[in-house]
């Protein structure tokens, strides 16, 4: 019975023990948990909001990497050498810079001088053009004298305005526009024939008319109104006008004719040229031009001395063959009664193979001029009365660059006659 | 004697200023069809005048500008032919 007794009680105490509830906080720690599971539901609000942020900043940068290569690619093509050429040449205004002119390599062979020399020449041209209607254009003439070492001159320096459709001004040091072979044919990759013509030798070499003058020009052209290609074209300026190298003396006739860059007298110099086209191209009749030049002025340095100059010039060309010839008479009071005379003259004829001959002939042309001068006396060294016969051929490799053989027969009316041979490469870029 | 050339001048000048007053068309640079066409006409007929004519090829449009501008000052070329054939050379 104790034993059934002690068994109860034991039960009793494990159930009660089993049953126990756990150990109840009391009411005040109760409310603790509660804020803390409120703290903890806060932050981790906190969190999923920074969460979203770093997601969103990360998206953004994934983005930007994206577009990377494509705005890479923008920049760059911006940079193109066209692109950036085009920006180079328009910054600043409208500017275009060029650098061009001519080069050439010559071979002179001549029996009378006992001459044999190789000589060569540069000629840059630099063309500055501001906007459509303003230019500017210098040439050097880059050259070996004869003995010493290489020498650079200003051949032209100009600024040219179009002032509108029919008058353009230039100014500054200027070809002469007197005739055609000084401005428009001396070049060597357009002269067909590797010496000039007798009257426009350079000063120095014996020539009748100065190649360049200093001062302002007026010209310009328009259709003469009865079909396209029949025009007129002027030009009238004012320059410091001819100079002389009288030596020692107050001028005497043959002095050479020198610079005059600083003007020595006080009155300036005018010359004008008038040109026309008369055929239209639709007559189908080839293109003529026939030109008038006059050039006058003062040229001692007390001022009364009048030099005077005037000249025709033409040009014939049908097809493939040219005819062209230019006539000069000059001038020019003396103290006394004489007068110092001259005058030059050339005709010059070419004919291209293009249309007749095989390829590579069809790149060869034929060219013969004749040249004379006269006056009553010549600068020394030079003859009063030289002829020339000067025959050529041309090879035309392109437009502008040539190789010329020539061949002169010099006849003048008082010295013995003479041979030379002379060839010459002359490129124009 | 030394005035009269000073006067000369004043009168060119003057002359050049007033006809510069006048409406001043510079060298449009039409891609117009038939300006091109005209251009082409006229290429060979101007630009060999003076030396063998240069081809468009030569040159990129931008020298074209240049170099037009001082043929037309050095040829004294009628200003729309010079146009004409600047709009030729330049599309090259
Ligand atoms: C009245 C004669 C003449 C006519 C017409 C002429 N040129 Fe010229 N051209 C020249 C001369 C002279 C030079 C050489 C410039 C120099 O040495 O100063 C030249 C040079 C050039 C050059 C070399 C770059 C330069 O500007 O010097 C090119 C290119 C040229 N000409 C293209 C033309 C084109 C295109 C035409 C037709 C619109 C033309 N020429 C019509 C006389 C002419």
């Amino acid at each position: 019975m104790r034993i059934q007794r002690r068994y109860t009680l034991a039960t009793f105490l494990i159930a009660s023990f089993i049953m126990m509830p756990a150990p109840v906080p009391a009411a005040g720690s109760l409310t603790d948990v509660e804020s803390e599971i409120q703290a903890l539901r806060n932050e981790n609000e906190r969190n999923q909001q920074r969460i979203k942020e770093l997601e969103e900043t990360v998206g953004q940068l994934k983005a930007r990497q994206a577009e990377q290569p494509k705005a890479e690619q923008a920049a760059t093509s911006g940079l193109r050498p066209d692109i950036l050429r085009r920006a180079l040449d328009t910054y600043y205004g409208e500017h275009r810079f060029l650098i061009t002119g001519y080069g050439f390599a010559q071979y002179h062979w001549d029996d009378n001088a006992n001459h044999n020399t190789f000589s060569g020449g540069f000629n840059p041209i630099f063309l500055f053009r501001l906007n459509d209607r303003l230019l500017f254009s210098g040439e050097l003439e880059v050259k070996l004298p004869e003995d010493a070492e290489t020498e650079v001159n200003l051949e032209f320096a100009q600024a040219d305005y179009l002032v509108n459709d029919y008058l353009t001004v230039t100014a500054g040091k200027f070809l002469l526009p007197f005739g055609e072979f000084i401005e428009r044919l001396h070049p060597p990759w357009i002269n067909k024939l590797v010496t000039h013509p007798l009257p426009f030798r350079e000063g120095d070499e014996g020539g009748i008319m100065p190649f360049t003058d200093l001062g302002v020009q007026l010209h310009g052209g328009a259709g003469l109104g009865y079909g396209l290609g029949a025009d007129v074209d002027y030009t009238a300026y004012v320059g410091n006008g001819p100079r002389f190298d009288t030596g020692d003396g107050d001028g005497a006739i043959g002095d050479p004719l020198t610079f005059n860059n600083d003007d020595l007298n006080r009155s300036k110099g005018f010359g004008a040229r008038v040109g026309f086209r008369p055929l239209p191209f639709e007559w189908n009749a080839g293109r003529l031009r026939i030109g008038a030049s006059t050039y006058d002025g003062e040229w001692d340095a007390k001022g009364g001395k009048w030099f005077t100059a005037w000249g025709i010039d033409s040009v014939y060309q049908y097809g493939d063959a040219e005819l062209r010839g230019e006539y000069i008479s000059t001038r020019r009071d003396l103290p006394g009664a004489v007068r110092d005379e001259r005058e030059g003259y050339y005709i010059q004829g070419s004919y291209m193979l293009s249309q007749i001959a095989p390829s590579p002939w069809d790149r060869v042309e034929l060219v013969a001029r004749y040249s004379g001068q006269n006056q009553r006396q010549a600068p020394e060294g030079q003859l009063p009365h030289p002829r020339q016969v000067s025959l050529g051929v041309d090879y035309w490799i392109t437009p502008s660059v040539v190789w010329k053989l020539e061949y002169d027969r010099d006849i003048p009316r008082d010295a013995p006659n003479n041979h030379e041979f002379l060839s010459e490469l002359a490129v124009g870029f | 004697m030394s005035a009269r050339p000073i006067r000369w001048l004043v009168v060119l000048l003057g002359a050049a200023l007033l006809l510069g007053a006048s409406a001043a068309r510079a060298d449009d640079r039409g891609d117009d069809k038939a300006l091109f066409r005209r251009g082409a006409e006229l290429w060979p007929q101007y630009c060999g005048g003076c030396h063998k004519a240069r081809p468009g090829g030569e040159r990129s449009a931008a020298e074209w500008d240049t170099i037009m501008l001082h043929m037309r000052t050095i040829a004294n070329l009628p200003a729309d032919n010079a146009s004409a054939i600047h709009a030729f050379l330049r599309s090259h």
